[in-house]
């Protein structure tokens, strides 16, 4: 093999230049640079993601609450998303610093390595998601379930129920057909009978009970608690534990005065979504329980769903609940 | 002493260069890529390591999800393929032959063909509904457009003096099209279907991502939403190196096939 010559130089060219690039690229990708350790609570900006209908955001943002507590040089912003995978994605590219999702995403995006920690509840819901199924379906509970289609939006609460009600029924996974599908994709479709079985929220039960094309299945009582979670990346949480404590001081004010004027309330967050149906925003408020709280029972919770993730193959490492769950900042904020 | 067929000393190295090339480029990107993501300098929840990738494509194989998703996939681009295929086909020799047809075709086809795959997925869900029809629709148009032009430029491109010389011979219409000009048309026709296949290929992705319940771009939108990148990135290996292994068979399937252009 001759190591000289003209052909010999152009191809290794072409070799040192590929691995060039690749390394050029890789290290353009890379966010592990470390930043000198700046002085705490030096923000200047809070950026909150949520999701749909989340009361005590939406009013302390429209109220002024949040105007109040940090005054006009602070900046609270809280971008929408449409489920928590999506609030995930921007969590990752660090778009977001606090997050509002359920245990599932939560676990799932801390199984992937994103450092975040979770600080309280934002809240649970007892006894608000429902199995919704087309009337032609055939499917009379959950136990109906083997070989039927149902649209799910992946990675949500939604999503986690119905594994739950596959689990009770000792139903594999891979014997139902699962659609990805968002709210609005699974309302049609279940209504038109493409789909045989969805679960939703309200006040989408309502709705589509309404339609008379859809009947309940099962709630989630005796399945599975629904529960939303506020969370924090690490790094701002840990830079900004002030900040941190003087939103959930907020967001507890913020859910004392919904409990005093609801009426208000549910108008402000349908003017906000971008909605006229008071009475459907009302039923979301109605079967949603508001609180700030990060006692043992949320560690128990957060354990429960990292063993059921990892049971279903979404996750193939458990770890500690005790270390995705820091309480201390409700502590600090004096809620506790 | 006659001729040997004994090939020059050189030709061999030549040949070991440029397979090591050929794999030693790609080998070396992943040995980087390994490297580099170990030592932590990449953000592992963006883009994880070879080795968390190669854990994923292994667990898929052993659960059998991984062979249910790509023949999933398989079959929807084949069926598509069909449709698109044989829709371009006929297209193609029609707009080929017939001026009059083209022109009155050019402006509606002309103003659907930049509508990429993607664009179309919702309106055929609303069309067609969440089933497999929506989807082996959607793949049926990626494969049709390089179909029909191809077929079309091929036909247009009969060499005249042939259809001259087949005038003089007073031959009918029905021959000169059977032994003139569709046999003149294959060399493009072969490449748009070659063309067309790797669309059908690329679109299942496309049309895999809403309402679907199987196939690969329905498990990387799975693995999407439950933020497992390494599956993703199993998703798209899979898309890219079938993709290279269909251009790579059709094309020597070409050159056989067309030897004797």
């Amino acid at each position: 093999m001759k190591f000289h010559g003209k052909t010999f130089v152009k191809k290794l060219i072409v070799v040192l230049a590929a691995g060039s690039v690749f390394a050029a690229m890789a290290l353009a990708c890379s966010q592990t640079e470390k930043p000198q350790a700046p002085a705490l609570n030096t923000a200047t900006k809070l950026v909150v993601g949520q999701n749909q209908n989340y009361f005590p955001i939406i009013t302390a943002h429209v109220k002024g609450f949040f105007k109040e507590e940090f005054g006009d040089r602070f900046t609270v912003e809280v971008p929408k998303f449409a489920n928590g995978p999506a609030q995930a994605e921007a969590l990752t590219s660090k778009q977001i610093d606090l997050g509002n999702m359920g245990d599932m995403p939560i676990v799932q995006v801390r199984a992937n390595n994103v450092d975040i920690k979770v600080i309280s509840y934002l809240w649970e819901s007892p006894d608000g998601y429902y199995l919704l199924v087309n009337k032609n379906s055939g499917i009379k509970s959950p136990a109906d379930l083997r070989g039927k289609k149902v649209g799910i939006a992946i990675g949500t609460n939604m999503h986690k129920l119905l594994f739950k009600y596959l689990g009770v029924e000792k139903i594999k996974a891979s014997e139902v057909e699962i659609v990805n599908l968002d709210t609005a994709g699974s309302v049609s479709a279940v209504t038109e009978g493409l789909i045989d079985a969805t679960v939703l929220a309200e006040p989408m039960r309502s709705r589509l009970l309404a339609t008379g094309k859809v009947a309940e299945a099962a709630s989630a009582q005796g399945y599975d608690k629904i529960v939303t979670l506020l969370y924090g990346r690490t790094e701002y949480l840990q830079q900004n534990p002030d900040i941190v404590a003087r939103y959930l001081k907020v967001i507890d004010r913020a859910n004392r005065w919904v409990a005093e004027n609801v009426d208000e309330a549910v108008k402000i967050v349908a003017d906000y979504m971008g909605t006229t149906d008071l009475e459907g925003t009302r039923q979301y408020y109605d079967t949603h329980v508001f609180k700030i709280a990060a006692g043992k029972d949320l560690v128990d919770l957060l354990k429960g769903t990292i063993a059921f993730c990892y049971s279903q193959g979404t996750i193939t490492e458990e770890f500690k609940a005790e270390d995705l769950v820091d309480s201390s900042y409700v502590k600090a904020a004096g809620l506790e | 002493m006659g001729r040997t067929n004994r090939k020059p000393p050189n030709y061999f190295t030549g040949q070991i260069i440029n397979y090591a090339l050929l794999l030693g480029v790609p080998v070396m990107i992943v040995v980087l890529w390994q490297f580099i993501g170990a030592a932590g300098y990449l953000n592992s929840s963006i883009v994880p390591t070879p080795s968390k990738v190669a854990n994923s494509f292994a667990a898929y194989l052993k659960n059998g999800l991984l062979h249910e998703h790509f023949f999933a996939s398989i079959g929807r681009v084949l069926s598509g393929f069909a449709i698109g295929g044989v829709a371009g086909l006929i297209l193609g020799v029609l707009l080929g032959l017939f001026r009059k047809f083209e022109r009155a075709s050019v402006v509606v086809l002309g103003s659907i063909r930049p509508i990429p795959m993607v664009g179309l997925v919702p309106l055929f869900i609303l069309w067609f509904g969440i089933g497999e029809k929506s989807k082996i629709l959607v793949i049926a148009i990626g494969a049709l457009w390089p179909i029909l032009l191809n077929t079309e430029n091929g036909i247009r491109n009969t060499d005249p003096k042939q259809l001259e010389v087949a005038k003089i011979l007073k031959k009918n219409q029905f021959f000169i099209l059977r032994k003139i000009i569709l046999p003149g048309a294959v060399p493009l026709l072969v490449t748009g279907i070659r063309l067309g296949l790797s669309n059908a290929w690329r679109g299942v992705v496309a049309a895999e991502m809403i309402g679907a319940t199987r196939g690969v771009g329905y498990m990387i939108s799975y693995a999407r939403e439950l933020a497992q990148p390494s599956v993703m990135f199993v998703g798209l290996f899979i898309i890219g190196i079938v993709g290279i292994l269909i251009d790579v068979l059709l094309f020597r399937f070409q050159k056989r096939l067309i030897r004797w252009a």
